[in-house]
């Protein structure tokens, strides 16, 4: 697997072609040499996405058990890996029977069904309140990016607010009410901010791979974001009727959120 | 830690599932490929189908209330957990007669979340699926914010009435009526002195709230969610008095008004102890004109080991009447 290095930081192009999660290059300034690297290094499957999130949410699933027992009843750490195992499973034996529902091979599936696939899983079949919260957001980001090959910046902003939309609507819930989005809002602004200095940047000959730079830094949003639940008090879901009592714990949601973003952010940018 | 016997944490919910199948075979089966408990003989022709679901740790509730007069089908959940929408689109394809589906659930956000998504699906397929969300529980909440009180046991009640009105042969509108009004028409107020626990360890799991030596919390959730307020505990008359003080102010009841009560023990609490706060109740009642019709004292819906018990008083009509004292039978619910 190639690391980023310095070069390849320009043409750092992802491909989707099978179960691959592309991304466009972001270097605005060599929009005219758009050279790809070679597909085998470039492009990241989403199985290997999703192998990175279940090995982090299994690293994390005493910690979030814990936390979970703090203010709940201690078993989110188990829910959430037996959540992602779940559609790791149920994607590769997809992959395996090469058909998807409609019948055609999954060979040229896009980006955009792959995660609308994945959330359904998510949706569907893991219950308590993670499993429609997760599953619709992998839904609603899929939806954003219907039919994509490749994203660009701009797909990720497009994908990371749906999901935050989608998990507004299904919980209905708000920024600041110590849940996971709190950990996800601050990394959709993050990735709209890097946006729009893109288009300044895009007059001036700057050449920086804004994407990997992107990426990392709504990274460390979300990390700030999860941490920021630490101080809040619960008002939603179970643990908001222990009020004062959830103040000084991270929510266990935001911090499961945190690591699934770790994951996907770090095995794209291959870090 | 508090003490129980189980054998591995994690399979608690799987293991009191076979015993319970296997105890009430005649009854009840379990679905092939899904966590779900309907009655033997289901879809029911020419019937409503009934569906219900939460997390497990509540017995009797809710696999106990499968059977005629009562429930369809169940989405089993793990320990104080919603089951999945899966589980629920499953339960609500399995009882369906092709005469509708009424779903009843407690409001909670994560069963509130799969349920929808559940009935969304089966929408899409054509079934013809309709909800009510119960939500009598007075100890969490204002009356001015009706949508966040929560669930708690009288959504017995409304198994009872909603299961005689189905076997009745009712339309699905008609079904969902009756639930619709003997959510409005209950009220509930629970207490409890000592807490429960989720098992996670070999031989037991950690209290979920703790109460000081002499306190107890009125008001408090089905999960051990606090309630109104943390009081010095009181006698069996007194911390009656509170909650029914609560209850009968809430909707409110009046002079002249038949009710059905509820004395629902919360896991460790004696039936002894319950018959003294039925004792109460019943001259509190007394004293207000307020007539009973029918009574229910005992465990109906618990929180594992919790102490504590809580009361549910409903208001009847002529319908509502006949609905309560039809037959039912079910593995943990006999009513002849």
């Amino acid at each position: 697997m190639a690391q980023l290095s310095d070069e390849s930081d320009r043409y750092y192009t992802l491909n989707a072609t099978r179960y691959t999660l592309g991304m466009q290059r972001c270097d605005l300034s060599h929009k005219k040499e758009k050279k790809l690297v070679n597909k085998e290094n470039s492009s990241i499957k989403i199985e290997e996405i999703l192998g990175n999130i279940v090995k982090k949410l299994e690293e994390k699933e005493n910690y979030l058990n814990r936390l979970d027992a703090q203010i709940g009843d201690g078993d989110h750490g188990r829910t959430i890996v037996n959540a992602f195992k779940k559609a790791q499973k149920a994607l590769l034996e997809n992959e395996s029977g090469g058909e998807d529902e409609a019948g055609s091979s999954d060979k040229n599936t896009d980006i955009g069904t792959l995660l609308k696939r994945m959330g359904r899983i998510l949706a569907f079949s893991t219950g308590a309140a993670a499993g429609p919260l997760y599953g619709t957001a992998f839904i609603e980001a899929g939806k954003a990016i219907e039919g994509k090959r490749e994203i660009s910046l701009k797909d990720w902003v497009k994908l990371t607010r749906a999901a935050e939309t989608g998990i507004i609507k299904r919980g209905r819930g708000k920024v600041g009410e110590k849940t996971m989005l709190d950990t996800l809002h601050p990394m959709v602004e993050t990735l709209k901010e890097t946006l729009a200095r893109s288009e300044v940047l895009k007059k001036s000959s700057a050449k920086t791979d804004l994407l990997k730079e992107a990426l990392l830094r709504a990274k460390e949003a979300a990390q700030k974001g999860m941490e920021s639940t630490r101080e809040m008090v619960s008002r939603r879901g179970r643990s908001s009727r222990l009020g004062e009592r959830t103040r000084g714990h991270i929510d266990p949601g935001a911090a499961s959120s945190y690591y699934i973003i770790e994951a996907i952010i770090k095995t794209c940018l291959k870090v | 830690m508090l003490k129980k016997f189980i054998n591995d944490p994690r399979d608690v919910v799987e293991e009191m599932l076979e015993g319970f199948l296997a105890a009430h075979q005649k009854q009840v089966k379990r679905l092939e490929t899904s966590r779900v408990v309907v009655r033997k003989e289901v879809p029911i022709k020419d019937k409503v189908g009934l569906v219900t679901g939460g997390g497990s740790g509540h017995k009797p509730a809710f696999i106990g209330y499968v059977g005629k007069g009562l429930m369809d089908g169940v989405a089993v959940g793990d320990i104080f957990s919603s089951p999945s929408a899966e589980q629920i689109y499953d339960a609500i394809k399995a009882v369906n007669s092709g005469r509708g589906v009424l779903c009843v659930l407690g409001n909670y956000s994560g069963d509130v979340m799969n349920f929808d998504m559940a009935v969304d699906m089966a929408k899409d397929e054509g079934i013809e699926v309709e909800q009510v969300i119960i939500n009598d529980d007075d100890g969490s909440g204002s009356k001015d914010g009706m949508e966040n009180r929560r669930r708690v046991d009288g959504e017995v009640i409304v198994w009872k009435a909603v299961g005689a009105k189905a076997e009745e042969g009712a339309r699905l509108r008609a079904v969902k009526e009756v639930a619709e009004k003997v959510n409005a028409n209950t009220r509930s107020m629970g207490v409890a002195h000592s807490p429960c626990a989720v098992p996670s360890m070999p031989h037991g799991g950690e209290p979920n709230f703790t109460l000081g030596e002499n306190e107890m919390e009125i008001g408090v959730g089905h999960h051990g969610e606090p309630g109104v307020e943390k009081v010095t505990i009181k006698s069996a008359d007194k911390t009656t008095e509170i909650l029914m003080n609560k209850i009968l102010e809430d909707i409110p009841f009046a002079q002249g008004d038949e009710v059905s009560v509820l004395i629902n023990g919360l896991g460790s609490t004696s039936l002894l102890e319950l018959y003294i706060i039925y004792r109460k109740v019943a001259k509190m009642l007394k004293e207000k004109k307020i007539r009973v019709y029918t009574s229910y004292i005992g465990e109906y819906f618990t929180s594992l080991e919790m102490g504590g018990y809580s009361v549910t008083l409903t208001r009847l009509d002529d319908e509502l009447k006949r609905l309560l004292d039809a037959p039912a039978n079910s593995p943990l619910f006999v009513q002849s």
